[in-house]
């Protein structure tokens, strides 16, 4: 990392550039970490990056920054997170610090004057800032401790991700393929089978497809077909719906 | 003339892959391209080759390399001094399936150039349009290990691929297949199995495939999840990836002899639709984060209907 310029006035631009030399070809670099720039406006920056006579690519970017209080300022290491070449491992490059010395505009009596008028109006404006704080948070406690208390709102249940459905009973089961009978809609099919999963004890997360690879169904060959006839009157078209849903009823009653 | 016969003609050519020949069918079926990446010496330019012969359509193959110019891609005009005027040599895209091996060893400019007929389905060379042949399908190779001197894909190039299909090693018994099959003779290719009119009246058909609305639901919810803020995701899918899903989780259901899909045909193809079209950030190479184990957790958080 450099700098045009290491002695600047305050409010006076300076161009901070930080390179990096990277093996391959790269159109853009998205994992520099720049430094905190305290003290200072940022202004502006900009990040290019073009290909080097080595075979490989130089990456600039170039920051343009104002100091905005006088003394000796540090700009902290810009990091770079990048794959070493030398032993192939993720590893977070650095730059060094850059000491900036940044004084006040001598020429004007009026700038020095004013610059020691505020050294002593900041330390008195800070003063009644924290007494004003002080006085905001003791409010706080008290309104907090003055007013009734409401019970705390209960937890949100948790929800477990992969929960197994609790198997309707047979009734139950035998209630909703009657009412898929009467009412032959999408809606129906949808109940008797959320109902029949639950009876195999299929998770949310498991499809027909992992339900027979796992043998969801074991040797039973009549719950193999109604598991894929009520899979087909869930998802098939609405013109052969009705045509899915007897199918489905068939194996059902059996 | 149903795609499965096509499905069974390649395999009796290529040796186990069966995963990376169904996606190319299915890319085939939806009208998609597709990008294989795996190392050198899995049958990959076999199988392409092999789906151009039993295609019974014409094949080209294109090496990319850092000097290929884009007229080496789309054609260029010639001066005949006989005639005195130019004549149009069309390049090898002008193929039904076109095999661009190592795209990422050309340039961006060359790169464009496939990209762009990819996308238009047609190539202007000087003041001609040339409509590219139908079905026209590029299956683009790049090999994960050599990385140096490569110029790699950005993702919006990378979006317009359907799938991106990942080829690896065979397990030992393929090999031992491998081995009884190749040991003598060059592979028999099928030939003339199905038709390019085939692949058209297959496109149709499996554009009439009935999607139920919670299963639309279910797809946009899977490429979303892709977008929700992440610790290892730059950037999820865009809508164009919500399209492709839908359109192969189809092909995958006419494939299956099915007039309407089910959550396990969008399921099944979501990891080839969403791996290049996510941005991972470069902590999952830093903290050694399996990508593909991160799309198998983004599409597990998403219950299927």
């Amino acid at each position: 990392m450099t700098a045009d310029r290491l002695n600047v006035k305050v409010g006076e631009t300076i161009h901070l550039r930080i390179t990096a030399l990277l093996g391959g070809h790269i159109s853009r670099l998205n994992n520099v970490t720049l430094p905190n720039l305290a003290g200072f406006d940022l202004l502006g920056d900009e990040r290019s990056c073009y290909p080097d006579t080595d075979g490989g690519t130089r990456c600039v970017e170039a920051i343009s920054v104002a100091p905005q209080q006088t003394g000796d300022l540090t700009i902290a290491p810009a990091t770079l997170d990048a794959i070493d070449a030398r032993t192939g491992k993720p590893s977070r490059f650095a730059t060094g610090n850059l000491a900036i010395k940044v004084e006040t505009d001598g020429d004007s009596w009026l700038s020095s004057w004013l610059a020691a008028l505020s050294g002593l109006i900041w330390p008195l404006l800070r003063i009644a800032g924290v007494v004003a704080l002080a006085a905001l948070a003791l409010g706080a406690i008290a309104w907090a401790f003055g007013r009734p208390r409401r019970p705390k709102p209960a937890p949100p249940p948790a929800v477990p991700v992969a929960e197994v459905a609790q198997p309707a009973p047979l009734e139950d089961f035998g209630l909703l393929i009657a009412r898929l009978a009467a009412d032959p809609t999408r809606a129906n099919v949808v109940a008797v089978r959320e109902a029949l999963r639950a009876r195999i004890g299929a998770t949310p997360d498991e499809t027909f497809g992992d339900l027979l690879a796992r043998g969801a169904a074991g040797e039973d060959r009549e719950l193999l077909a109604a598991m894929s006839a009520i899979e087909r009157a869930t998802f098939c078209e609405i013109q052969r719906l009705p045509e899915a849903i007897q199918d489905a009823l068939r194996v059902l009653h059996r | 003339m149903t795609p499965r016969i096509l499905l069974d003609a390649l395999a009796g050519t290529v040796v186990g892959q069966r995963a990376v020949l169904e996606g190319i069918l299915y890319s085939l079926i939806a009208g998609g391209h597709v990008v294989l990446e795996g190392p050198p010496g899995l049958a990959k330019t076999l199988a392409c080759r092999a789906l151009a012969s039993a295609v019974g359509g014409t094949f080209k193959r294109v090496q990319f390399t850092p000097d290929l110019l884009p007229s080496d891609i789309v054609g260029t005009r010639i001066f005949d001094q006989s005639t005195g005027h130019f004549a149009t040599a069309l390049g090898p895209i002008f193929a039904n399936i076109v095999l661009a091996d190592e795209i990422n060893r050309a340039p961006a400019k060359v790169q464009s150039a496939l990209l762009e007929g990819m996308q238009e389905r047609q190539v202007t060379i000087g003041p001609e349009t040339h409509p590219l042949p139908d079905p026209f399908v590029v299956t683009a190779t790049m090999n994960p290990l050599d990385s140096e001197g490569t110029y790699a894909l950005p993702l919006a190039q990378m979006d317009r691929f359907l799938v991106k299909l990942v080829v690896d090693y065979p397990p030992p018994d393929d090999e031992l297949r491998i081995l009884e099959r190749f040991g003598g003779e060059p592979p028999e290719m099928p030939h003339d199995v199905v038709t390019a009119s085939d692949i058209v009246r297959w496109r149709h058909m499996a554009r009439a495939i009935f999607i139920e609305p919670r299963l639309l639901r279910y797809i946009v919810a899977l490429v979303g999840a892709t977008r929700a803020p992440h610790e290892y995701i730059d950037r999820g899918a865009s809508p164009r990836a919500t399209l492709a899903l839908a359109a192969l989780a189809r092909a995958r259901a006419l494939t299956d002899g099915r007039t309407f899909v089910v959550p396990d045909d969008v399921r099944a193809s979501a990891p080839d639709v969403l791996r290049h079209r996510i941005a991972f950030n470069y902590r999952t190479i830093t903290d050694k984060v399996d990508s593909e184990e991160l799309i198998s957790n983004l599409i597990g958080s998403v219950p299927p209907p």
